[in-house]
Order: C-alpha cells, then sequence, then structure tokens
C-alpha cells in the first residue's frame, strides 16, 4: 500500500526542490513526488480528486502566499485531510516554531541540515521510517469536505 | 550661604535689643509715674493729719481724730518708700530731705495742738499759724517736687516712643531679611529641583531610547541571520555535493578550492551564530535577577569544559567565591567563557594552572569609573592563568567584538568570547578588565561585580 502512495512536498525555493528530489532518488524509492509551491498550491492539489492518494506530506514552513503553519492549520482541521501524516521540513531550529507547529497537529519536525551529506542521511532516515517502517493511511479525496 | 545666615543673625540681634530697650524705656516712664504717685500720696497722707486735727479742734470729739491716728502710722512707710523710689535722683533726694524737715515741725505743732485741746486749755493761734506757713512750704516743694518728675516723664515718655519706633523699625527690618532669606532659599531650591527633573527626563528618554534600539538590533540581527543563513547554507550543501559527488573529475587544484569555499562557509556560519548570541545577550528584556551563588556558577561552568580540562590536563584552584544578585545563564557563560579562553591560550610546554581568587575593593580602584561610584564596594574575582598572556597595549583591544591578537590557523574561535563578557558585566553593573601578569607569563582578567546593585 504504501508504495502506491504519493508524497507531496510544499517547498518555495528552487534549489531545496533540486537537493530534495536528489536525495529522494538515492534512496531508491518509487512513489510518486509531487512538488508544490505554497500552501494555496498544496491545498488545491488536494482538492483534486482523481489525484492519487497522498500519503506523505513534507511541509516547508518559509513560503509565499500561504505559509506553512497557515496551510498546516487548514489540513488538520479539516475532517479527511488530517489523516494525512505531515513532516515539517524547515530550516528554523527556533523552540517557538517547533512548539507551535506540534501544537497545530504537525506529525514530525525536521531541522534541514546544511551539511550535503548530512542533509541525504536525514532524508534517507525520514524516508526509511515513514514508507518503509510505518503504515501510511488511505486518503480518498473524493467526498473530501472542501473546507477551503 | 553663611553669609546670609549671619546676616540674619546680626539683624536679630539687632531688633532683640531695640525691643529690650524699649522696654527698659517703658520701665522708666512706669517708674516716674509710681514716683509722682508716692509724691501725692505723702502729701495726701499730711492733709489727712491736718483735716483730722481740724475735725478735732472743731468737734473735739474722739472719733474725728482717726484720720489723724492712721495718717500717722501711714507716713513713715510712704516716706521709705518715696526715699527709696527717688534714690537715684540727687535733687529729688534733697528736696525729700527738706520734706522731711518741714513734716516733722508741722508733725509736732499738731500734736501740740491737739494734746491742747485735749487737755481742755485754749489753742495757740499762733502755732495754728506756724502749721498753716508749714503745710504751704510743704505743698510748694511737693509741687516742685512733681514738676521735676513730670518733666523727666516728657524725657522718658519721648525717648520711649522713640526706642518703640526704632525696634518698630528694626522687627520690620528682621522679617524683610527672613523673608528674603526664604526666598533665596527656596529659589535655590527650585532651580535645582528643575535641574534634576531635567537631567532625570534626559536620562529616561535615553534609556527609553537605548531598550528599543536594542531591541531592533536584536531583530535586526535575528532576521539578517536568518537571511543571511539561507545562501550560506545553500553554499555549503552544493559545495559538498560537488565534492562528493564529482570526486573523480576534480583534481587536487579544484579539490584545494572547493575545500576553500565549504571553510569560508563554514567561518561564515559561525560568525552568524556567534552575533546572533551577543545581540540576545545585549538585550535586557529578560532581565531577571535573582541571588545566585558564584562557587555554583563555577562548578556548573568547569562541568560544562570538563573534556577540555582534562584533555588538556589543566588544572583549576578556585577561593570560596561570594553570592551576588545577577542572570544565573550569563554568569556560567561569563566563566565559561574566561576559562576556555585560558585553556586554549594555554603553553604548549607547560599544563595550564588557573587560580581564581577573590577580594572586595572599592569603586575608585576600578580604573575609568565614575566619581558617583568611588564609594560602592565590588567584590573582584581574578582569573589568573599561566599562559601565552598578551601585551598590556592591547588590553582594551581584547574586549571588541571579532577583534583577535591571534590568526585563525594559530588558534581558533570568532573573537566574541570577550566582547560577551564585557557585555555581561555592563548588564550586571559591573566590569571586567584585563592585565599581563608580571613575574612570569599568563594573563589575569578581573572581573568586578558591585555588592549591591541598583535597578
Amino acid at each position: 500500500m504504501n508504495k502506491m502512495a504519493s508524497i507531496l512536498i510544499a517547498e518555495d525555493d528552487d534549489d531545496d526542490c533540486f537537493l530534495l528530489q536528489s536525495a529522494l532518488e538515492d534512496c531508491g524509492i518509487t512513489n510518486p513526488t509531487i512538488f508544490v509551491k505554497d500552501g494555496r498550491a498544496l491545498l488545491d492539489y488536494l482538492k483534486q480528486n482523481d489525484a492519487p492518494g497522498v500519503g506523505l506530506i513534507l511541509l516547508d514552513l518559509n513560503m509565499p502566499c500561504m505559509g506553512g503553519r497557515e496551510a498546516l492549520r487548514l489540513l488538520k482541521s479539516d475532517e479527511k485531510l488530517r489523516k494525512i501524516p505531515v513532516v515539517v521540513l524547515t530550516t528554523s531550529k527556533a523552540s517557538q516554531d517547533i512548539e507551535e507547529c506540534y501544537d497545530i497537529g504537525a506529525n514530525c519536525y525536521v531541522v534541514k541540515p546544511a551539511s550535503y551529506s548530512v542533509f541525504n542521511d536525514t532524508i534517507a532516515t525520514l524516508v526509511k521510517f515513514w514508507i518503509e517502517l510505518s503504515q501510511l493511511p488511505v486518503v480518498s479525496t473524493q467526498s473530501a469536505k472542501t473546507v477551503f | 550661604m553663611a553669609v546670609t545666615i549671619s546676616m540674619l543673625i546680626f539683624v536679630s540681634w539687632l531688633a532683640s535689643e531695640r525691643v529690650r530697650e524699649t522696654a527698659s524705656r517703658t520701665e522708666m516712664v512706669n517708674h516716674t509715674y509710681r514716683v509722682r504717685l508716692k509724691n501725692k500720696d505723702l502729701l495726701n497722707t499730711i492733709i489727712n493729719i491736718e483735716t483730722g486735727q481740724r475735725g478735732y479742734l472743731i468737734m473735739h470729739k474722739e472719733a474725728f481724730l482717726k484720720p489723724y491716728a492712721d495718717s500717722r502710722i501711714e507716713l513713715k512707710t510712704v516716706q521709705e518708700s518715696l526715699r527709696l523710689l527717688s534714690r537715684d535722683d540727687v535733687f529729688q533726694n534733697a528736696r525729700i530731705d527738706t520734706l522731711d524737715v518741714l513734716i516733722n515741725k508741722k508733725l509736732s505743732v499738731v500734736e501740740t495742738t491737739i494734746a491742747r485741746v485735749k487737755a481742755g486749755v485754749s489753742i495757740d493761734t499762733l502755732a495754728i499759724g506756724e502749721g498753716h506757713a508749714y503745710m504751704k512750704e510743704i505743698r510748694n516743694i511737693s509741687r516742685r517736687f512733681d514738676n521735676e518728675e513730670r518733666s523727666l516723664l516728657i524725657q522718658r515718655s519721648n525717648l520711649q516712643k522713640m526706642a518703640d519706633r526704632n525696634s518698630n523699625i528694626y522687627l520690620l527690618l528682621l522679617s524683610l531679611t527672613s523673608t528674603a532669606f526664604l526666598l533665596l532659599f527656596f529659589r535655590l531650591l527650585y532651580i535645582e529641583l528643575h535641574r534634576r527633573i531635567k537631567y532625570q527626563t534626559i536620562l529616561e528618554q535615553k534609556l527609553n531610547e537605548l531598550e528599543s534600539t536594542n531591541t531592533e538590533l536584536e531583530q535586526f540581527a535575528y532576521v539578517a541571520s536568518h537571511d543571511l543563513q539561507e545562501p550560506l547554507r545553500k553554499i555549503q550543501a552544493f559545495g559538498e555535493r560537488l565534492r562528493l559527488r564529482q570526486a573523480a573529475q576534480l583534481n587536487e587544484e579544484g579539490k584545494t578550492d572547493l575545500s576553500k569555499i565549504s571553510q569560508s562557509a563554514e567561518r561564515m556560519q559561525q560568525l552568524i551564530d556567534d552575533l546572533l548570541v551577543f545581540s540576545r545577550t545585549a538585550n535586557l528584556r529578560d532581565r531577571a535577577f535573582e541571588e545566585i551563588d558564584l562557587n555554583e556558577m563555577l562548578a556548573e561552568a568547569k562541568e560544562q569544559l570538563s573534556e577540555v580540562i582534562l584533555q588538556k590536563k589543566a588544572e583549576i584552584v578556585n577561593g570560596w567565591l561570594p553570592t551576588v544578585k545577577g542572570m544565573q545563564f550569563q554568569i556560567v557563560q561569563l566563566f565559561i567563557n574566561l576559562i576556555s579562553n585560558a585553556l586554549k591560550y594555554s603553553k604548549a610546554d607547560e599544563l595550564p594552572l588557573i587560580e581564581i581568587t577573590c577580594r572586595q575593593v572599592k569603586g575608585r580602584e576600578i580604573q575609568g569609573v565614575g566619581a558617583l561610584q568611588y564609594e560602592n564596594i565590588f567584590h573582584c574575582i581574578s582569573f589568573i592563568d599561566n599562559g601565552i598572556g598578551f601585551d598590556a597595549a592591547y588590553a582594551e583591544k581584547i574586549f571588541v567584538i571579532f577583534q583577535r591578537l591571534h590568526n585563525r590557523t594559530e588558534y581558533q574561535g570568532t573573537g566574541i568570547g570577550l566582547a560577551l563578557c564585557r557585555r555581561i558585566m555592563t548588564n550586571h553593573q559591573g566590569y571586567i578588565f584585563a592585565e599581563p601578569r608580571i613575574e612570569t607569563t599568563g594573563a589575569i582578567f578581573n572581573v568586578y561585580l558591585p555588592k549591591q546593585v541598583i535597578f
């Protein structure tokens, strides 16, 4: 089941997208990955009824227009969508950010390491845990209540 | 001030003298009245004697002698009183003498006459005539006496009036001087108060400005560091990626260039982190002073540096340290910075020895302290090491942020440690100074913490 779930990634910076993609490829996963640039695009994607089931969301916090926190809040208050595990993947190590995200309902908070090799290892560990170790939910977006 | 007070005392003295003079002049006037009264009394007494005699002469009844008898008893007393009252006046005394003589003569005539009437003998008209003549003379002298007193009274009254007027003038002068003094005093007080309020207002304004500037600085530092770290991270990430994935294609020169890029990025990261720490320490928003035992702080610092201390086989000796008011986190940081510096700049061929001592000093012993602090008591905690020391000329330079005396390859670090120490000391209303040791190599860092803090 997990192998079919797509990973939805919200990240505005092109270079970070590139690094993330490269790291995911190095992990050897076959799940489809979708990249969006901001919170609005993230939620719009989830609205689409023909989207393959999203099993995991990687969320950056600092995005233009609708940022990560606001998107997280909307995700976790929606009946259908709050099932999807959200991993906040950001550069900020500020304790107030960490507290706030967990408070809103994030499933995980990971700080993007600066070092390339450490970053790759982190992504590999993350992927191993969520895709290979844990069970992801099955989410049908067909009858998703649109609150946004 | 002294002049005004002595002037005030002088005028008070003058005024009181005038008042006393008025009182004594009034007394003299009263005295003259008393003398005149007594003189009249005397005359009355003689008249009563005569009346008694006359009554008896006419009616031959004992009852009519009563005035005579009573007055005879009184006479001596009145005479003595009058003499007492006029004892200072020579002329009046002479008159009193004359009166005494006349009175005695008159008395003997009266006595004789009365005796003759009592005996039933006819009166001696010659004697009566004598008696009458004496009476006339007595009245005469009495009148002259009175006239003398009256002119004296006029004189003294005038003097009294003058003295009264004088004392009024001086009392007025005194009250004017006092009022002037009071006005001057209050004016000076008001000016001083005004000046103080003005300075206090300026101080408060400056304090507000400072607090807002510090807050702005911290916000700026946070935002700037965040935005600066973004591209920095990319440099490090892609630099490393290049090194790892293109290792085969890179020659030695390429690899070296790449590593220099990476190292610079790392250094910049370090500087940004240090800058953030510094700006956070400078902001006093979270100031919460509490009683802290410096011995515990030192123990904590040694605990956090335990690895380095062990690795360098360093020995740290400390005496008893006092308890002060301060921010625990910052004091521990201060101790860590000072000890880690001493360990870092130790001599290669000698085991590091750090002595930490404490003594109390007065404000005036601390260099560059303002006069207001001269009498305040400070705890002076000295960190004495046997490391490489430094040139006394750089004693202040080392406290400037990012200023170093060695380059990075000799000793690592960004040069923020001591700047942070000084900032921490400023937060605690204290001071920190450094000096090289004299007899041997090494450095002494003197940390001054006030015994009592002002909020």
